[in-house]
């Protein structure tokens, strides 16, 4: 590119500056011709032809005048005027002459002037205007021709300066432009960033599109609730309840509110899944976990038993304490509430980098058709109990990918469901050095 | 099903108010339909105080069934239900010939889903969580029109405009439109006050019976509506915005 621009630039210098040299050359040697054909001359008509003197086309004049009066002594050709000795250039008759005078000791003291012809002198001030005019010509003749021959060499910086202009409006991505490798380059490194730019933008629209579902969603489940609350704070408030169906509403009133509360704190568990940070990993005892489990969740109700079956070398996973205990949970309490089980076995064992938990329940199961779909947020078994979140299995399955494993439901060996959770050990960094 | 409500002994049963809001109140069905049971509940106890006979449905097609072996009054139906939605119900019922007053509510902010309600014949819609309150008067106020037949049976014209409120139908340049009963109701209101400028609230009067303040922008959809459906193929406007004050039909601009 440099080197294109440069070459441009000097083949229209080397032009201009050859042509200019033929020219003056050609004009500055015809010129000395002429002046030395004009001394000839001058020399031929003062030594053979005196008498042509007179033809002041040719002629070399001649005046002497007396010095002290003043008075024409002799005359070749036509009259000079007076002129003090020295140089000077006079016009005579409208034709300049270069006359030079000088005092001759003849005749008692004359002032000779000669005068030769100054008009054919091509270095004559009064030509200055037409030197410049010459100059200022060749200068523009040397732009110009710089501009064309540079034309070409910035041509594909030009082509690649319309494609980006054209980006805004409607291309998304610009032609490669071929010719200089700069510009090759510039293309190249710009097609390169528009794609990037493209990916950012389809990653952004697409996460937007997913927060806007997710919130419209949400904002779906909380109305739900507070559809129902609102009733029943209007009815309270339109008409007169005797005191036990007046108890009713409140009881009503109550349980939305715990379902909103509900939906509100799983909203929150699952944005703080989708925040989930490396750092806050922790080694988790799993038997110890799933132990606590077992327990908190017997408490609920004398009716419910939670067996559980752990491998003895079970030992310890890495991963997010909070996380894994909200998954096992979830399980655990999706047995209990929508399954409606008395009966729940608690297994885990691990297998090569595999851990595995498996919540069996005697509940009443789940259509073998919504045992995928019932994982996806905001969804719920056809036969599920009213009121849930529709968020539970939608968390556990968050952190089932968190821990590079997954969720899977089937049907299970006690009559319900079984839930199948696994996780990656192969991030763990110190689980056998702990055992 | 899980939920059968028995008819109340509606409120105002005695004699002495016969008046017009004893009539409305006095023994009305109203079909509740709504895949949640709390809403359900609540909804319908609601509904049963202010003097309803209140029959619920948890999903579209048990209120079809339910609506094709009794005869209900009027319909309070959520848009958003698993496998018959109800802008299917409506539609099916329309296309049944059922001109029930139906309510939608909708749970989502976007218009999407109320506007389809309304497209396919519903009456109104509400979005949730709505005042009890408010539903009540709207239910009070579309049962009261659905009794009330117009008895001039005429033929109005304006401009390339034919409604023949006798037979219900409307012409279009010659060419028959079809309409629902609601936006049939809008144009021979706007018709037979041709020239006359409507406002919002007094075409809510008119045509939905809402002689009560009301926050609802109903009436602008469902002349979105009309208007589409009379300016097709390039015909002129001939329902015009009266910017701040309502809505006028005239031929000219």
């Amino acid at each position: 590119m440099r080197t294109r621009v440069a070459v441009a630039a000097a083949a229209a210098a080397a032009a201009v500056v050859a042509l200019f040299t033929v020219l003056t050359s050609l004009v500055l040697a015809n010129n000395d011709a002429v002046q030395l054909d004009r001394r000839l001359d001058a020399i031929v008509d003062a030594s053979m032809f005196p008498e042509q003197l007179s033809d002041p086309r040719r002629g070399v004049l001649q005046t002497g005048r007396s010095r002290s009066s003043g008075q024409v002594v002799f005359q070749r050709g036509l009259q000079l005027p007076a002129l003090a000795p020295g140089t000077e250039t006079v016009l005579v008759n409208g034709v300049e002459y270069r006359v030079r005078t000088i005092p001759v000791d003849q005749q008692g003291g004359v002032l000779m002037s000669v005068g030769i012809r100054a008009d054919s002198i091509l270095l004559n001030p009064a030509r200055v205007p037409a030197y410049i005019a010459v100059g200022v010509v060749t200068v523009l003749i040397a732009a110009g021709l710089g501009w064309l021959l540079a034309g070409p060499a910035i041509r594909p910086l030009r082509k690649l300066t319309e494609h980006t202009k054209q980006l805004g409006e409607g291309a998304d991505d610009i032609p490669a432009v071929h010719g200089v490798r700069e510009a090759e380059e510039l293309s190249e490194a710009m097609s390169a960033m528009l794609s990037r730019l493209a990916a950012a933008r389809r990653a952004t629209t697409n996460s937007l599109q997913a927060a806007q579902d997710f919130a419209a969603n949400a904002a779906h489940e909380l109305r739900t609730p507070l559809t129902a609350m609102r009733a029943d704070l209007d009815t309270l408030r339109m008409h007169a309840f005797p005191e036990e169906e007046r108890d009713q509403v409140v009881a009503d009133l109550s349980r939305a509110q715990r379902r909103v509360e509900g939906i509100v704190t799983a909203l929150g568990q699952l944005a703080s899944g989708q925040l989930a940070q490396a750092k806050d990993c922790e080694v988790i005892d799993l038997t110890d976990m799933l132990d606590r489990v077992a327990r908190e969740n017997m408490r609920v109700s004398p009716d419910i038993r939670i067996d559980l079956d752990l491998a003895d070398d079970l030992g310890t996973v890495w991963g997010w304490p909070g996380g894994l205990r909200l998954a096992a949970d979830n399980l655990v309490r999706n047995a209990i509430t929508h399954g409606e089980a008395t009966r729940i076995r608690l297994a885990a064992y691990r297998e090569g980098g595999v851990m595995t938990i498996v919540v069996d329940d005697n509940g009443r199961g789940l259509p073998a058709e919504e045992q995928r779909s019932v994982l996806g947020r905001f969804s719920r078994g056809s036969n599920a109990t009213a009121g849930g979140s529709g968020l539970g299995l939608a968390l556990v399955a968050q952190q089932a990918a968190l821990h590079g494993g997954q969720i899977e439901l089937s049907d299970g060996p006690l009559g319900g469901l079984r839930a199948t959770l696994t996780m990656s050990i192969s991030s763990e960094r110190q689980s056998d050095s702990d055992e | 099903m899980r939920e059968w409500v028995v008819a109340t002994s509606p409120r105002g049963g005695e004699p002495a108010i016969q008046d017009r809001a004893g009539q409305d109140r006095a023994g009305r069905t109203v079909l509740m339909v709504d895949d949640d049971p709390d809403v359900r509940t609540s909804v319908a106890r609601g509904l049963r105080h202010s003097g309803f006979d209140v029959r619920v449905a948890a999903n579209g097609k048990e209120a079809l069934r339910l609506l094709s072996s009794e005869s209900h009054d009027a319909l309070v139906l959520d848009v958003q239900m698993p496998e018959l939605d109800g802008v299917a119900v409506v539609t099916a019922l329309r296309a049944l010939g059922n001109d029930i007053p139906i309510c939608v509510l909708s749970a989502r902010d976007t218009v999407n889903d109320r506007i389809a309600g309304l497209e396919a014949g519903a009456d109104d819609y509400l979005t949730k969580p709505f005042d009890l309150g408010e539903l009540v008067a709207r239910l009070h106020a579309l049962l009261r029109r659905a009794h009330h037949c117009d008895p001039t049976s005429d033929t109005m014209s304006v401009g390339s405009l034919t409604i023949d409120t006798a037979r219900r139908l409307v012409f279009s340049a010659g060419e028959r439109v079809e309409l629902t009963k609601r936006e049939f109701d809008l144009l021979a209101t706007l018709a037979k006050n041709a020239g006359v400028v409507l406002s919002r609230q007094r075409l809510l009067e008119l045509v939905w019976g809402y002689d009560f303040d009301v926050d609802t922008n109903v009436a602008d959809v469902f002349v979105s509506y009309l208007r589409r459906k009379l300016e097709r193929e390039g015909l002129p406007r001939m329902i015009h915005t009266v910017r701040g004050i309502g809505y006028v039909l005239r031929e000219e601009p």
